[in-house]
């Protein structure tokens, strides 16, 4: 498949797009129609898989979508299909018209006030990969992960191995003057490998992920970390019932800080179920933690410069020096709690973010730990961010001594209240930097004392 | 289960409106296209969608009418699977489509005949289940359950009311030329009531009504009013709930929803894709005794009126009910059709797949534990010290090491045989052998969920049905707070 160009996409949708925001808005005159807002999207993928070496399966395929809001004073309905025949688009939206006089009035849903729409400069980011691979040289990079992976000692096969590519293109129009365009690419790549020894299977995975192929991480490297992390985990024990102190990797680190921007979010202070809810301005974290979320990083994966309510989408503090210093809000949030959006109505509502480096080695952050446990990473269980409740189960290896160990344990609860948790980390000096890194939100190796485990 | 509806038959018509192709040159391009391959079929389905949400007294989402159609084309030879998908149906894209995905091809296939079903019963509604009520009705009716709820306590800090409803229209052709026609209605409607009492602590509590069904029971006042009431019976138990214990204890999980500890503990496990690998830690077990004897573990996509049941899987097999554990014996795994054809055995009615962009898979329906016989107000009065788990919250699996996590929104300490005060917070860790193993004793009171329970797998999520009596496990870690 040839990969469309942003121009091209533009060129095929923009017509459409003005013609039924010009139809909504002549026409929906007779039934109080005041604004609309057109949005179309596409997005184009592949994914291909390997298995013992050879192609497992390939998929391609293409998705458009148009998504439509009509807006009559207050009154506010909104739908979207995936079909690009104007004739369909033009009826869906009069049943709609017809129907927008039975909705219900929120004014804090109108469209961004006109002055205030984004109509600068904006920066140009990176995030189109103008050089795609063909298909074979995407097998390639699979196959040799597998073959990474496999080379392991202790790796028994793989339970998948894919690279997936996307395209992502969009177009939105509304009355208030919103015109933005955009487009990127993006690689994923995954491996989730196997390990077995005489006790049983473990299964553990890496991914990678960038908006350019040439910045994927060397299929090698990816296929041989998968493979150690399966075998780390072969003969785990669950550990006593005690309270220690515990370390996170880069990826526990950047699930556990990923708390904080639930925490801060709008919806949630909004709703009066965040802790943080009456602490703007207080400290909230040790004093060691600043959330710095940054979208303007070239390349960046989570990268944004206008978000969908036509809002510049800017460099912002939320966390500094421990202090918390704004809520992440959409427009409408803002609007409902009086304070300034913070532009990032767009995808998971966060950018690119960094828990900025403590000053420590991860060495000498771990040196006075007797014994704790150095965690790889946290899966289900619960985190609420209204009571400050956190008990996730995690696994990792035993820290001796002021030694990460060897020793294997799984099977346990990491239980603790999120107000004294966040309170009670230190920070190794080791933050990765975007766009390189595999996290969305990258997190330094983070120490946290006086945990409870929950084991044995 | 007595009910049974007359068979409705349905048309492939509204599948071939604005396009060049019709049923017949469609057959013929899919039948051409699946030439020389061992597996595949033609999938396309028309869904449409709507939903309303009030929170705070505003509706924050009011989106009806909205649709999405596509289609996918699937070619399989061993264990190679090319698939390609697109949203414009017509001759151009549908050949594009097959080109795409045939390209996995090498050679001649073996031409094994293949197996499809015939929809025999009808297990739900086949009309679209969002018309019955029309818009200005189902505001009327969101605004009377939060009217409600609000005026049930003077605590009440804020109600929400989300309720969405999804019509969704499938037609497969498989090699053999037969063409499969189904409308998979879903209605659902959540209520969660937050209490806030004098010092600003605040607890949610939900509920959740409808499944696959129609709109209509989702708006019945008697169903919502009695979810409005578990709703804030659930954030008043919160509100006095202290964080649970942790370490090792006993444990009974309540009838019902419970069960989604057995889908994660055990169902997945069961899949046939991880089994053909011997990636499960049920691999090579078939004809083992697995769990206690007490165990009788089932998985049926054809109950009639269950949130997991489906005329024909999205390979166009018939599902059936399928023993997966038997008195603890491992008798069977759920099975599409690549991985029952590439391990010599019958597709069990288990291929599964999220929409028209995505692969079908080896997935769940409807699972549950079969009853035992134990009277559930036995099992609990046989507890000394330990936790009787009421709602379940969500969890996932490693199905290669077995080991599950499952939070319970609520629990309660039972001493004595007596339950005593509520408690949150808690994790239960564990591995799914271990706990089936561990069952002591299973209820007679099997009751199946109808309106929680979807379940991802690869990125793809679909809707499942779950069940089981009241069961005891003993000795399972449960992760908690309390000092």
């Amino acid at each position: 498949m040839t990969q469309q160009t942003e121009k091209e996409f533009i060129n095929e949708v923009r017509p459409l797009a003005e013609a039924l925001r010009d139809y909504a808005i002549t026409d929906g005159k007779t039934y109080g129609i005041t604004d609309v807002k057109i949005s179309i999207s596409a997005q184009d993928k592949q994914t291909n898989a390997v298995e013992k070496g050879a192609v497992s399966s390939v998929m391609s395929g293409k998705s458009r979508i148009v998504g439509i809001t009509l807006y009559a004073g207050d009154k506010i309905l909104s739908f979207s299909k995936n079909t690009m025949v104007e004739d369909d688009l033009r009826a869906a939206i009069l049943s709609n018209m017809k129907l927008i006089h039975l909705a219900p009035e929120n004014k804090d849903r109108r469209l961004l006030e006109k002055e205030k729409v984004y109509k600068g400069a904006v920066k140009d980011l990176d995030l189109f990969d103008q050089n795609p691979p063909d298909q074979k040289a995407m097998l390639d990079y699979a196959k040799k992960v597998e073959a990474a992976a496999l080379a392991e000692q202790g790796v028994k096969t793989t339970r998948s191995v894919s690279i997936t590519k996307t395209a992502y293109y969009s177009l939105t129009v509304a009355t208030n003057g919103i015109d933005v365009t955009k487009s990127s690419t993006m690689y994923s790549a995954s491996a989730a490998v196997i390990a077995e020894d005489a006790k049983g299977m473990q299964i553990a995975g890496e991914g990678s992920f960038a908006r350019h192929f040439s910045d994927m991480a060397d299929p090698a490297d990816l296929g041989k970390i998968s493979g150690k992390k399966a075998v780390s985990k072969l003969g785990g024990v669950q550990p006593a019932t005690a309270v220690m102190p515990i370390v996170l990797d880069h990826s526990a680190a950047s699930q556990f800080f990923s708390i904080i921007y639930q925490a801060l979010d709008g919806a949630e202070i909004h709703k009066g179920s965040s802790f943080f809810k009456d602490k703007l301005g207080q400290a909230v974290l040790s004093p060691a933690v600043t959330l710095v979320d940054d979208p303007e990083v070239l390349r960046g994966v989570s990268s944004s410069q206008i978000d969908a309510a036509g809002l510049k989408t800017d460099k912002v503090t939320f966390i500094e020096n421990g202090v918390l210093k704004c809520f992440n809000a959409t427009l409408r949030e803002a609007r409902l709690l009086g304070i300034e959006p913070t532009g990032r109505e767009i995808g998971n509502g966060t950018t690119n973010g960094s828990i900025l480096p403590g000053t420590q080695t991860q060495a000498e952050l771990i040196a006075d730990i007797k014994e704790g446990i150095y965690i790889h990473g946290f899966s289900g269980g619960s985190v609420n961010v209204n009571n400050g409740t956190h008990s996730r189960q995690a696994n990792g290896v035993m820290i001796k001594d002021g030694q990460i160990t060897n020793i294997a344990v799984d099977g346990f609860v990491v239980s603790g209240n999120l107000k004294e948790m966040f309170m009670n980390v230190s920070l190794a000096n080791d933050t990765p930097a975007h766009p390189s890194t595999m996290h969305s939100l990258a997190a330094p190796t983070t120490r946290i004392n006086g945990v409870t485990i929950a084991g044995r | 289960m007595g009910f049974v509806m007359t068979v409705q038959k349905l048309s492939a018509d509204a599948f071939f409106k604005n396009t060049d192709l019709t049923l017949l040159s469609t057959t013929a391009i899919v039948q051409a296209g699946l030439k020389g391959a061992d597996y595949g079929e033609f999938y396309h389905e028309i869904s449409e969608s709507e939903m309303l949400v009030k929170d705070k007294g505003q509706y924050t989402t009011v989106s009806v009418g909205n649709s999405e159609a596509g289609f996918g084309f699937r070619v399989g030879q061993q264990e190679r699977v090319g698939y390609s998908y697109a949203d414009v149906f017509n001759e151009a894209s549908l050949k594009n489509a097959v080109a795409e995905a045939r390209q996995v091809l090498e050679g001649n296939s073996t031409e094994k005949l293949q197996i499809f079903g015939k929809v025999e019963q009808q297990l739900y509604p086949l009309q679209n289940p969002m018309t019955a009520i029309d818009l200005a009705g189902k505001i009327q009716k969101i605004d009377a359950v939060e009217a409600f709820a609000r005026g049930l306590d003077a605590a009440i800090s804020n109600v929400t009311v989300s309720y969405s409803a999804r019509s969704n229209a499938v037609h497969i052709i498989t090699a053999d030329g037969q063409s499969l026609v189904d409308n998979r209605p879903m209605a659902s409607m959540t209520i969660s009531i937050q209490l806030t009492d004098a010092d600003g602590k605040n607890e949610t509590g939900v509920a959740m009504i409808g499944g696959r069904s129609d709109c209509t029971e989702v708006f019945d006042e008697k169903t919502y009013k009695a979810a409005a009431q578990k709703a804030l019976h659930m954030a008043k138990e919160l509100m006095r709930a202290e964080e649970a214990p942790a370490g090792i204890m006993d444990v009974v999980l309540s009838p019902g929803w419970s069960a989604v500890l057995l889908h994660e503990a055990v169902g997945h496990g069961l899949e046939g894709d991880f089994n053909r690998r011997s990636i499960s830690v049920y691999s090579g077990k078939i004809g083992q005794q697995v769990a206690s004897p007490e165990v009788t573990v089932i998985d049926q996509g054809d109950m009639a009126g269950e949130r997991g049941s489906i005329h024909f899987d999205d390979e166009g097999t018939k599902p059936q009910q399928n023993v997966l554990i038997e008195n603890g014996v491992l008798k069977g795994y759920m099975q599409d059709r690549q991985n029952a054809f590439l391990m010599g055995v019958e597709p069990t009615g288990n291929g599964r797949r999220q929409s028209y962009a995505h692969v079908p898979m080896p997935r769940m329906t409807n699972t549950y534990f079969q009853n035992g016989t134990h009277d559930p107000a036995d099992i609990i009065e046989s507890l000394k010290d330990g936790l009787y788990i009421s709602d379940m919250g969500g969890g996932q699996v490693d199905i290669t090491s077995g080991k599950f996590n499952m939070n319970a929104r609520l629990a309660y300490r039972v001493r004595d045989g007596k339950i005593c005060e509520p408690v949150k917070g808690a994790t239960l860790v564990g591995d799914g052998l271990t706990v089936i193993q561990s069952i002591t004793m299973v209820g007679n009171d099997l009751s199946l969920e109808k309106s929680a329970g979807s379940c991802g797998k690869n990125g793809q999520g679909i809707v499942v049905g779950c069940g089981q009596p009241t069961i005891k496990v003993s000795n399972m870690t449960v992760g908690g707070m309390q000092k």
